[in-house]
């Protein structure tokens, strides 16, 4: 009699598999909750690794190059050539000697096995495919010129549309960088436009959401904040303008440092072999290499850096771009090195007061930017 | 003594399914690393002291019943 009453009060095997699997749902939320999304500003021991180095100044390009002067005057597609955009009618300092680093490090790609192959036959479609140009937007002043441009691919279904930033600054420093609500921190987020509003930009770009991780290389403005490595590869500004794209096995902490490190970030993957071609693998997953929003930093020479926000999932406007396709794009623009920043809903473009490419689901709040001072010319 | 032997499996069972959930998010997307979070390494140390828990309780139960 006791039995029978005892196994009535057992739950049946099945209730005890449901209120597991609700327990591992909740597990995850409050993991989330805590892990994820409350923000915590971390107490580190910051350091002060570079200052801008003013000795060392690059020219802008000459001003006549702004016959398209900006103020949001657009051309036809199909006007422009890339070639005369940005490229044929600036000088070009690709010859004047960048600096060599001292241990000769600079193509160091391609020396280690990645994950992910990369696809020759979709960066050759890309290079070879017909860009329609359209100049949204230029602003020149004492220290930096930025040209931004609303560029499409291909057709149909597998259009692809890019907003371009074509960035020459006068010095490497003027390359900024800033954290949401001003603070170094884990989930401490806001959105492109309101961390571009805040620190004066003229024109910002996302960065590579650190704050979502605890570790990873963070410098910025010349302030080291962590330096613990993952497995993702780092991309460093120097203060002499060079940009070189790392493998975690290549980075070296206290090398980098002493060389310069103005800006470092930590997310990628490289894209480019340091001569513009593409990185036969990429240190990512198949996952992550699909067709998605994305946005890239790209070099070309001292002082002369190309940032795209590629727009996605959204079929017939844009579908997104692989890391080959990316790559491919950034090469196109004359970039040496590229390096994908955090996309997805994070890929964001702002020039002068407004972002410029649709962002996925409205995009998202994030925990950095990369971006260029507004300053009024003298 | 009862109570915890009934519970313990539950939450070896919850927190063995939330780290499969982190090792197919992390091969999804390795850049979240959720496996080697602080607050995972410690929900790693209480799954293995439950797992380790509910094992002698298993092993006990299983020989006094022989």
């Amino acid at each position: 009699m006791e039995d029978a009453s005892k196994k009535r009060k057992m739950l049946p095997f099945w209730a005890l598999i449901i209120i597991d699997v609700l327990g591992i749902c909740s597990g995850m939320g409050v993991y989330l909750l805590f892990d994820y999304i409350m923000p915590h500003k971390l107490d580190v021991k910051t350091e002060v690794v570079a200052e801008v180095d003013s000795s060392r100044s690059f020219d802008l390009p000459s001003d006549s190059s702004q016959a398209d002067t900006a103020d949001s005057e657009s051309e036809p597609a199909d006007s422009i050539s890339d070639h005369d955009l940005g490229k044929g009618k600036r000088p070009s300092r690709r010859g004047d000697s960048e600096p060599e680093r001292e241990d000769g490090k600079r193509n160091l790609s391609n020396q280690y096995t990645y994950n992910v192959e990369s696809d020759e036959s979709e960066f050759r479609r890309i290079l070879d495919a017909n860009t329609n140009t359209e100049l949204i937007g230029h602003s020149r002043t004492d220290n930096a010129d930025v040209s931004v441009y609303e560029k499409s691919l291909l057709d149909g279904d597998e259009k692809i549309t890019y907003y371009l930033a074509d960035v020459y600054v006068s010095n490497a420093g003027d390359i900024l960088t800033a954290f949401a609500e001003d603070t170094f921190g884990k989930n401490i987020k806001d959105t492109v436009y309101n961390m571009a509003e805040d620190n004066n930009a003229l024109f910002a770009v996302n960065g590579d959401y650190y704050g979502n991780a605890e570790n990873g290389i963070v410098i910025r403005n010349g302030v080291k904040y962590r330096d613990t490595t993952n497995d993702a590869d780092v991309l460093v500004l120097y203060t002499d303008g060079v940009m070189r794209a790392y493998l975690p096995e290549e980075y070296d902490p206290d090398e980098v440092i002493a060389q310069g490190a103005w800006q470092a970030w930590n997310f990628g993957p490289s894209l480019l072999d340091g001569e513009g071609g593409l990185n036969k693998t990429f240190n990512t997953t198949s996952y992550l290499n699909s067709k998605n929003p994305r946005s890239a930093a790209g070099y070309v020479e001292p002082g002369h850096y190309i940032f795209a926000t590629v727009d996605g999932r959204d079929k017939g406007y844009s579908s997104g771009a692989t890391l080959s396709e990316l790559a491919a794009i950034m090469s196109k623009e004359g970039c040496v090195y590229a390096y994908n920043l955090d996309g997805g809903k994070s890929a964001m473009m702002y020039f002068d007061g407004r972002i410029l490419n649709r962002p996925d689901g409205g995009g998202r709040d994030m925990s950095d930017i990369i971006y260029v001072e507004r300053q009024e010319a003298e | 003594m009862k109570k915890l032997s009934r519970i313990l499996p539950h939450i070896t069972i919850i927190l063995a399914g939330m780290f499969i959930i982190f090792w197919i998010l992390d091969i999804l997307n390795p850049t979240m690393n959720f496996i080697n979070r602080r607050l995972s390494n410690k929900l790693l140390l209480i799954f293995c002291i439950s797992a380790i828990i509910t094992s002698v309780f298993a092993v006990y139960y299983e020989r006094r019943q022989r």
